[in-house]
């Protein structure tokens, strides 16, 4: 599975990567650039498709809240 | 002095900007110009004993009065002692802000004294931490922590603040301006409303499961009571959702789950449709999750689409505002004049049965929970620790609201007790606060006695002491051999003299004949009270789903 996000805040790359495992998850490839302020970031991702299901919506969640609440 | 308007002072006037008049805190070395700023101010600081019964005490007043809670720490230890209670206010949804100090900016990432990458320690346990490092944007992170605590699902925000920008002076000529835009909440599907009408109008046993959700809004607790009312829908309560059904509604089954009851938890098993209401499907509510509610159709309402399918699919998802959704599925329900369910409601109503007890040779705990929940009204704010007399609470409490009931549910944080009641105390200091604490619990946070004695702070405090850490002993007793390993408590002390050295008022009790008494003269005592209980040392929660097994499975004695 690839998921890719656009984060603000960086530190959300650790917070990913630190989800992975504990979702029973490996990363297979990390991508991210930085842009104007914003991280693009592209995650390679591989463990069974019930693990994958609840890791992506987990890292919606942090992207949909990290979108929200930026200053504007 | 000279008062200058630093860091600091921007700060506190952030919290007001927010109406805060009441923070919980501890103070240290990188947080003394924010301790500073507080001395004199109009926004009252509360002196714990211990930065984690601060936390605590921030979501104790959070959640009984669905207003953001504020504490502070120093750097360091000060803000390591948060984590616990910030990750029970990630588990439970409460909207919490959490100030601490940081060292200066130029020692941070030296280990220097008191240091602690605070930012990346709590990054999972919150919603969001910001690290402010200029002054000119204290404002603005201030105002963003509180818009990400309270907007959407609530959580709780660290906000980390060197010392040196605390002492910083404001420019205000060059303070950027900003908005923080609250985030839209999901857009109403008016499909899904009508696909979820839909089902209802087809079910023949359909039942609702309120959670934590319903306390987010007086607007959402008002559309709940109207949907089950309208429907004469049967409903049940996670742990967090108690106080949510109407009080004497005839259809409420009371808390489902490990310790739920056994009408709650059949009628699940045998529901055809199910609308899960601001819930999350915690493993103690499913128990084993392949056999939940395996012909009942989802239908799953929450603020948080994350929560869709994560753990029990949804055959219909209702993302947004549970008072919004809510209030759209009634009027469509309404429109449609859906038949009412109540020959179904009776049906597993009739099932409902007061909790079973052990019998045992001593002062029953469950037979003080009885009498308590008898004499106390629903008015009265309880919040508990975690173990046996939290699920014994949880069992028989009936609170008039869901803010009326505070407990560490998801994290299960024992030494929450104590701490939870003193920021329900001064949230609601109008109300009655009644706090359940074992003998476990109540020894990692009795030294909040002193805030007590030091504030007069009206809690009365019900000590269920039956000399062990009950909960794991239940489960030694039960899985695990009897093989008490570390559950012995039979050296306690004496907490009625503890009680009395911090100058709080006391007695005990161990006799059922004087319970009635004992708890009447609990309620009634004017100011801070513990009322000690010394029960007998064994006795069990009933019902019980054993660990792995399913939400019909429950036992209600030892095998």
């Amino acid at each position: 599975m690839t998921i890719s996000v656009v984060l603000r805040d960086q530190r959300l790359l650790a917070r990913i990567i630190n989800l992975a495992p504990r979702f029973g998850c490996s990363l297979a490839r990390i991508d991210a650039r930085t842009n104007d302020d914003l991280t693009l970031a592209t995650f390679k991702l591989e463990g069974d498709a019930d693990a994958l299901r609840r890791l992506d919506a987990k890292i919606s969640q942090i992207a949909a809240q990290d979108a929200a609440f930026a200053p504007t | 002095m000279i008062a200058i308007r630093g860091g600091a002072h921007a700060v506190l006037e952030a919290l007001e900007a927010e109406g805060v008049q009441t923070i919980f805190g501890y103070p240290g070395g990188a947080i003394m110009p924010l301790y500073d700023a507080l001395y004199g101010h109009s926004i009252r600081h509360i002196l714990v004993r211990h930065e984690q019964a601060a936390v605590f005490a921030a979501s104790g007043f959070a959640r009984t009065t669905g207003r953001v809670g504020v504490c502070c720490a120093t750097s360091g230890p000060g803000a390591t002692n948060l984590v616990t209670g910030l990750l029970d206010a990630s588990m439970d949804s409460i909207p919490l802000v959490a100030i601490t100090g940081q060292v200066r900016s130029n020692l941070m990432g030296t280990d220097g004294f008191q240091e602690a990458d605070v930012c990346a320690i709590t990054q999972p346990v919150t919603k969001a931490n910001i690290l402010i490092r200029d002054p000119q944007l204290i404002a603005r992170e201030m105002r963003r922590a509180f818009a990400i605590a309270s907007g959407g699902r609530p959580g709780p925000v660290l906000v980390d603040i060197p010392s040196d920008v605390l002492k910083a002076a404001i420019d205000e000529a060059s303070a950027p301006t900003f908005t923080i835009a609250m985030p839209a909440l999901p857009t109403l599907d008016r499909n899904a409303i009508a696909r979820a009408a839909d089902l209802l109008r087809r079910a023949k046993r359909p039942l609702a499961i309120i959670g934590g959700g319903v306390r987010r809004g007086e607007d959402a607790l008002e559309q709940y009571r109207r949907l089950v009312s309208m429907l004469g829908l049967p409903h049940t309560a996670t742990i967090n959702g108690l106080g949510a059904g109407e009080p004497g509604d005839r259809h409420y089954l009371g808390m489902l789950g490990m310790h739920g009851s056994k009408a709650a938890n059949l009628s699940v098993h045998r529901a055809d449709v199910i609308l899960a209401l601001g819930m999350r499907f915690d493993d103690r509510v499913t128990g084993r999750t392949d056999r939940f509610a395996k012909e009942a159709a989802i239908i799953h309402a929450d603020i948080d689409p994350s929560e869709f399918s994560k753990i029990i699919p949804a055959s219909v998802s209702l993302a947004g505002d549970l008072a919004t959704t809510l209030r759209a599925l009634c009027d469509e329900l309404e429109r449609s004049r859906i038949p009412r369910f109540d020959d179904w409601g009776d049906e597993v109503a009739n099932m409902w049965a007061p909790p079973p007890s052990d019998k045992v040779d001593g002062l029953s705990a469950t037979t003080i929970m009885d009498r308590l929940f008898a004499i106390a009204p629903g008015s009265t704010v309880v919040t508990t620790d975690v173990g046996q007399h939290q699920m014994w609470a949880a069992q028989r409490v009936r609170p008039d609201h869901p803010r009326n009931f505070a407990t560490s549910a998801g994290l299960g944080a024992m030494g929450f007790g104590l701490p939870a009641a003193i920021g329900a105390a001064f949230g609601q200091p109008d109300k009655e606060v009644v706090t359940v604490v074992g003998d476990g619990g109540f020894q990692m946070s009795l030294t909040e006695l002193a805030t007590l004695r030091r504030y007069k702070v009206r809690v009365k405090i019900l000590l269920i002491d039956n000399r062990n850490l009950g909960m794991v002993r239940q489960w030694q007793e039960l899985f695990y051999n009897e093989r008490y390993s570390a559950t012995n408590l039979s050296d306690n002390p004496d907490f009625v003299a503890i009680a009395k050295a911090y100058d709080i008022h006391a007695d005990s009790v161990d006799r059922e004949e004087d319970v009635d008494a004992a708890l009447k003269a609990l309620l009634a005592h004017d100011g801070p009270m513990l009322l000690h209980c010394i029960c007998y040392p064994s006795e069990n929660v009933w019902p019980m789903i054993p660990a792995g097994g399913a939400i019909d499975e429950g036992i209600e004695s030892k095998p």
